[in-house]
């Protein structure tokens, strides 16, 4: 049953993929990704459920939105791309995106088996948000 | 190659993070599924990220055109493995593509060289350097690029079209080397001139024999010697005046080739001077050689904005000799090109003015204001060249679509019916 406030979130997402697709732009797209991903996020707190287990390819279609709509503003610039170009990163991304909806539901696995009132659990949740933050910039670095 | 980040990876470091704290602040382990989503792409690019070396070389087929013609340029791409590879080549002002692009996407796989063909046609003349290039490199993810750029090394000449001129303008005093001009003087010739009484020395061909049996004593015939002129070619590049297409200073350059091609040809020598921001000139001299050096020389000619005061002073006297007939290219809009041509006159040059009317780049405007100062503006160019004429100075309008050839006989016309006034 969709949400009406969580479709508020869901309908301005669209238009902000749409807006940037029209112009086009690359700064809307991950408004609008941002903006479709909180639509999800407040469906998910406005219901009674414990777990989605399809939350890995809700991320999976996220990544997808954002990865297509970024390609098709450089198309707009790049009009004249190499069709063997494009096959490849195609497949790349239909990659990328299955591995992160199979690492996305084995995250919600794992969330599921650890209950989720456990202060340790808390705070692992922190050390790990902030230990991704700092592996990227680490790397970024190098 | 330097690194960059692309869009990608500001805009997939905020979803990760935003994502994270909604998390956390939810208690929601699924957005957590959404952070992992951006997370990969960013650590396996940043983790496998090494910067790509690419080679490119170029050709092109010819290094000298005509205007219109179409050249190929082909580019050769090789290099390290590149899943996309953004190609920007360098196309200056004055070239059109008309094959292929020069804005486009490839991939280089292991040992592959890519080879990219471009059809330029050559829209203006001028002395161009083409191969130059911008190349980007994106990561099998799209979210770090490495940039470079590559020079251009490839000259090449676009000269303009030469028109086909039947008759030139006669100089009013030739020069003492033999060429194609009638010459005033009398001597030895094809050009029947006078009649004269035989004297001690005269050869017996030359003796006329009907006018000897007339007047029962020897007459002979006397002619006009052949004889080559020193022509200045005088290019005003103060200021241009232009719309979309051709300006006033390509129709200057290409009339200045043409005439410099016929009256080379005639055995005349040939000089220019380019009287502008930036002053260029070459002596008159005769034959193939100076051909070249005069529109390898127009085609440097390009308007310089300078602001200082140039008159002749600044030209060599070598440039201008004294019985050179000066052809003089000019808009008649920088008042330093004008005062100087009116100089030359009055230092006893032959001097002739081919006005490349700027009226039709003009825009009058909507406004009665406006068109009256169009009106003014126009009765002020009359003014000029009446002020010319009365000098001796032949001022004949010249504008896009009409035949040079129509130009020059109205100046025959009028050097015909003026008197050369000295001053």
């Amino acid at each position: 049953m969709l949400e009406p406030d969580s479709a508020i979130f869901g309908v301005a997402g669209v238009l902000l993929v749409a807006v940037a697709l029209v112009r086009p732009a690359a700064a809307p797209v991950p408004w609008g990704v941002a903006s479709l991903g909180g639509a999800y996020a407040l469906a998910l707190v406005l219901s009674d459920r414990d777990l989605d287990v399809a939350a890995g390819f809700v991320a999976a279609g996220l990544f997808l939105v954002g990865e297509l709509g970024f390609w098709s503003i450089e198309a707009h610039d790049w009009p004249k791309e190499d069709s063997a170009a494009a096959r490849v990163r195609l497949a790349g991304m239909l990659i990328l995106a299955l591995a992160a909806a199979t690492v996305g539901t084995l995250l919600v696995a794992a969330g599921a088996a650890v209950p989720a009132d456990l202060g340790l659990v808390q705070v692992a949740g922190v050390l790990g948000a902030v230990g991704a933050l700092l592996a990227l910039a680490l790397l970024a670095r190098r | 190659m330097p690194r960059l980040a692309s869009p990608k990876l500001a805009a997939y470091a905020g979803l990760v993070g935003a994502s994270m704290l909604a998390a956390l602040a939810l208690r929601r382990p699924e957005l957590v599924a959404i952070a992992a989503a951006f997370v990969l792409p960013l650590a396996l690019s940043l983790a496998f990220d090494r910067p790509p070396r690419v080679r490119i070389d170029g050709e092109l087929a010819l290094e000298r055109a005509l205007q219109g013609d179409v050249v190929a340029l082909t580019l050769d791409v090789e290099g390290d493995p590149v899943e996309r590879l953004e190609l920007a080549i360098e196309i200056p002002y004055g070239i059109e593509v008309v094959e292929g692009s020069a804005r486009l996407a490839i991939r280089l796989a292991r040992e592959e060289s890519r080879t990219i063909e471009l059809g330029l046609r050559c829209e203006r003349w001028g002395a161009y350097v083409l191969g130059g290039a911008h190349v980007r490199a994106f990561d099998r993810f799209g979210v770090l690029v490495h940039d470079q750029g590559f020079e251009s090394t490839l000259p090449l000449k676009v000269y303009p079209h030469a028109e086909n001129l039947r008759a030139l303008l006669r100089p009013q005093e030739t020069q003492v080397f033999s060429g194609n001009q009638v010459a005033r003087a009398r001597g030895e010739g094809i050009e029947f001139a006078d009649l004269r009484p035989f004297a001690p020395g005269d050869r017996l061909r030359r003796v006329n024999w009907r006018a000897s049996a007339r007047r029962n004593a020897l007459w002979v015939n006397e002619a006009h010697p052949e004889r080559n002129a020193d022509i200045v070619l005088f290019l005003d590049s103060f200021a241009e005046v232009r719309r979309t297409g051709p300006g006033t200073l390509d129709l200057a350059v290409g009339a200045a080739g043409s005439l410099a091609e016929r009256y080379l040809r005639h055995k005349d020598r040939v000089g220019l001077v380019s009287f502008g921001g930036v002053l260029n000139w070459l002596i008159p001299a005769t034959g193939v050689v100076q051909l070249y050096r005069i529109v390898d020389a127009l085609l440097d000619t390009e308007i310089t904005l300078n602001y200082a005061w140039k008159d002749l002073d600044v030209i060599p006297a070598r440039t201008l000799p004294p019985k050179a007939l000066i052809l003089a290219l000019t808009p008649l809009i920088d008042k330093r090109a004008v005062a100087a041509l009116i100089d030359l006159r009055r230092r006893g040059f032959d001097l002739a003015v081919i006005e490349i009317d700027p009226a039709p780049y003009v825009d009058p405007g909507p406004e009665e204001l406006e068109q009256l100062a169009f009106r003014l503006w126009r009765l002020r160019r009359e003014a000029l060249r009446a002020e010319y004429e009365r000098v001796g100075v032949p001022v004949v309008p010249w504008r896009y679509g009409e035949s040079l050839q129509v130009a020059l006989e109205e100046v025959r016309s009028f050097r015909r019916g003026a008197r050369a006034v000295r001053a």
